[in-house]
């Protein structure tokens, strides 16, 4: 088939930026670990409450300034502990489930954003380099409730 | 063969097609107008309505009824003026179509307001909404199979009379866009029929939430090609009639479209890039097959400068950019779909960002998103259709577009392009900062960050508003075009290809060929992991009714 | 108002051997792409900062 000259050359730097840009975040995802939340564990959603460890949610420290932070989402709010305080640069591995329906999983001025899916455990890790008042809110619509879905997070000195 | 003007019979089956989808315009936009007010804090809606109801309505009347119904209203007619009068047994199909699809949006649209359905036009699993919603989608689905049969019959039968190998570029771009259609569908259908249904009734106590949302992103991806696509055939076919040029390459055209067959299903795990229970590499590779259906975009944009450049050349200009000014800017024809190209830039810029694997943590589920789509189907594809629609309801009415009515157009294109702007610049920007999309007005209990928003959730209700008016505006126009203006001949544009253009192979038109090199890039893309998710799935879930 | 009417003129059209002169256009579809390139590096670094 015949292409203009000009076409070609538009084709071929577009393409070509198209493939600079998936092995950007091919590298960053694979080689960095920043591939996106995809936890393949699964759970009965009917008995999240008696299934380790979601039978006692909860902030747990693991070593030295990181913790992992178990969560259960279920309509209209994240079941965890009272008042979320931890550390400044303290990494946190989240691990989430839902005890209903699909609900999401986000930390605004972050890259914390993950689908919380009933029978399935979803993961994430960030590190707080900042102090300041943080927001877990849920970002999937789960009922006429769905706005009322957040809890705040402190990191502290 | 090719006829001038619409047959009369076809102009009525067209037009109902029609007259729905504006309806449809109509209530949309009076939802929309109240979400921006509701989520600003501005109003609180009189008691009995809740947000969600309302933008379930919202997204099921403008992203479903809307779009399918004009898409083939203006297909029956394109495809009545480049092949001929419907034949029989395609005519009486197109009405079976138009009334069965009809009565399925009847039923879900009874049930949205009787807040038996307030799940969302996603209607995601375990949120469980009545059976009636389920099987009122289902009869819609069906309508437009027949819809989509329809066509593809008139085409095939017109294709054996007239021997010629290769059919009309309209006709082969309208049966292109409703094989896509059917080819996706069967993902929502066979999730409808064998997931919902039954589990909504009450015959099987659980569902595999995993496997429903892949099936309906499945779906999901392609029926946004389903909307651009159309908007695409009035790019390539009409604009450069209506500009006085040519169509710059029937054979890339073509290409163009294949190439959207090709790449635009395998690609549904970028709407669950963020999810559970699908491995990295699986996603990963969706988001390469993603990036390619980018390209015969690409090659659009190319075509269609390359038509300005032409024509304006044609007639006069010079220098380097002196053919952007021999467009005919006046011309409501050309205005409305020109803007919405013009918005396709910003569109395309949100969509490649979205779909960067990762990168999507930073929009999914924000405002951002809903920004994005705004721009994507409710201005690049909804102002094309407006511009369509100023010239086929007067051409199928037997009425003409006058002077005062280009103007008023224009002034809708104006008004539409001014609103969005700060309707979706507000909310791309407050989405990067984090604001949820699908929420109702809250400040999460005065936390500072939801706080932040407000002024952008504003600035949203402000350019709501002034869409608002841009809505009441083409109301307006429609039904003046419609009832009441001039009597006369309005016409049909279908562009003609250059004459350098080189000839169109053959094999572009080798429907078999297409389909299977489709099926197999389906089945490699999704057969391992949709069998992972059966074989390794966690005990189904139960349904809730939490609104 | 005098609206542009698309059959007014209608030029022979010259048959060169050369291609059609499409300065224009490519100028165009690079302003495009860099739009395209220059929001997506921004995402980009706002995604790696926010680490
Ligand atoms: C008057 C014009 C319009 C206004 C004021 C408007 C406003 C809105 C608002 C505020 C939202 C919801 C934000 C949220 O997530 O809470 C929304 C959602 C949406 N709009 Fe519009 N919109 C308009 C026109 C359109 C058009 C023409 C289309 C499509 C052709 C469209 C398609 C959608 C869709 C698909 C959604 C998503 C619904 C969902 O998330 O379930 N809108 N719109
Ligand atoms: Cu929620
Ligand atoms: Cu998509």
């Amino acid at each position: 088939m015949h292409f203009h000259k000009f076409e070609k050359i538009w084709l071929i730097v577009g393409s070509g930026t198209l493939i600079v840009f998936l092995l950007i975040i091919g590298i960053n995802a694979f080689a960095m670990g920043h591939t996106p939340p995809s936890e393949d564990e699964i759970l009965n959603p009917r008995e999240v409450d008696t299934t380790p460890p979601f039978d006692e949610p909860g902030l747990k420290k693991v070593s030295e300034n990181e913790y992992e932070l178990v969560m259960v989402a279920q309509a209209f709010t994240f079941e965890s502990v009272k008042d979320l305080k931890i550390p400044k640069g303290a990494t946190v591995h989240f691990k989430v489930t839902s005890k209903d329906v699909v609900h999401g999983f986000q930390i605004p001025k972050t890259n914390v954003n993950m689908m919380i899916t009933p029978g399935h455990v979803n993961s994430i890790t960030h590190t707080f380099d900042e102090t300041g008042q943080f927001l877990i809110l849920c970002n999937e619509y789960c009922g006429v409730g769905h706005q009322a879905m957040g809890v705040p997070l402190e990191v502290i000195e | 063969m090719m006829n001038p003007t619409v047959d009369r019979a076809d102009a009525k089956l067209s037009m109902a097609h029609i007259y729905v989808a504006f309806a449809a315009v109509l209530l949309g936009g009076i939802a929309g107008l109240l979400q921006t007010l509701v989520r600003s804090g501005s109003i609180q809606l009189p008691a009995g309505i809740g947000y969600y109801q309302l933008l379930t309505a919202h997204g099921v009347l403008l992203a479903l009824i809307f779009t399918t119904y004009f898409i083939i209203g203006f297909f029956y007619a394109g495809m009545s003026r480049t092949l001929g009068k419907f034949y029989d047994q395609p005519y009486r199909m197109g009405w079976l179509g138009f009334v069965v699809m009809t009565l399925g949006t009847l039923l879900t649209t009874v049930m949205i307001l009787l807040n038996e359905g307030t799940v969302l036009y996603t209607f995601y699993a375990p949120l469980k909404a009545s059976p009636l919603f389920y099987i009122g989608l289902t009869f819609f689905i069906i309508g437009t199979w027949l819809a989509g049969g329809a066509m593809c019959n008139h085409y095939y039968i017109s294709k054996k009379v007239s021997k010629e190998k290769l059919s009309p570029l309209f006709a082969f771009m309208a049966v292109m866009t409703m094989v896509l259609w059917f080819v996706a569908t069967i993902g929502v259908a066979v999730s409808v029929i064998f997931q919902f249904i039954p589990w909504s009734l009450g015959w099987v106590d659980g569902i595999n939430i995993l496997l429903s949302r892949t099936l309906f992103w499945y779906f999901g991806h392609p029926l946004v090609y389903f909307w651009l696509l159309p908007a695409y055939v009035c790019w390539y076919v009409i604009i450069p009639e209506i500009i006085g040029g040519k169509i710059f390459s029937d054979a890339l055209a073509r290409l163009s479209f294949v190439l959207f067959l090709l790449f635009s299903i395998p690609v549904g795990f970028h709407h669950q890039l963020l999810e559970s229970g699908i491995s990295p590499f699986w996603k990963f590779l969706q988001v390469v097959l993603t990036f390619m259906v980018i390209v015969p975009s690409l090659m659009t944009a190319f075509s269609l400068f390359a038509t300005f450049e032409l024509a304006g050349r044609k007639k006069g200009a010079t220098g380097l950019f002196g053919w952007f000014k021999k467009l005919p800017w006046k011309d409501a024809r050309f205005f409305a779909p020109m803007v919405g190209m013009l918005i396709f830039v910003p569109a395309g810029a949100g969509g490649i960002i979205n779909a960067s694997n990762q990168m999507n943590q930073i929009v999914h589920n924000t405002l951002w998103v809903t920004g994005h789509f705004h721009l994507t189907v409710a201005s690049s594809v909804a102002l094309t259709f407006f511009g369509i629609a100023y010239w086929l309801i007067p051409h199928l009415t037997g009425r003409v577009l006058t002077g005062r009515m280009h103007s008023l157009a224009n002034l809708q294109t104006i008004l539409w392009a001014i609103g969005m702007f700060f309707m979706s610049g507000a909310m791309h920007t407050v989405g990067l900062l984090g604001a949820p999309r699908r929420t109702a007005y809250t400040t999460y209990q005065e936390h500072p960050d939801a706080l932040g928003w407000i002024p952008y959730e504003v600035t949203m209700a402000a350019g709501g508003s002034i869409l608002f008016i841009a809505i009441l505006l083409l109301m307006f126009i429609l039904t003046d075009l419609a009832f009441f203006a001039l009597k006369g001949k309005e016409d049909f544009p279908i562009g003609t290809v250059a004459d350098r253009a080189e000839k169109t192979p053959i094999i572009l038109e080798n429907w078999r060929l297409w389909l299977t090199v489709a099926t197999v890039l389906i089945l490699v893309a999704y057969t391992v992991p949709v069998v992972h998710m059966i074989e390794h799935a966690p005990p189904s879930s139960p349904g809730f009714k939490f609104w | 108002m005098k609206l542009v009417n698309s059959k007014t003129e209608s030029q022979p059209v010259k048959i060169e051997k050369s291609e059609e002169d499409l300065k224009g256009t490519i100028i165009s579809v690079f302003m495009v792409g860099g739009f395209i390139a220059l929001s997506w590096a921004g995402v980009y670094l706002l995604f790696v900062a926010r680490f």
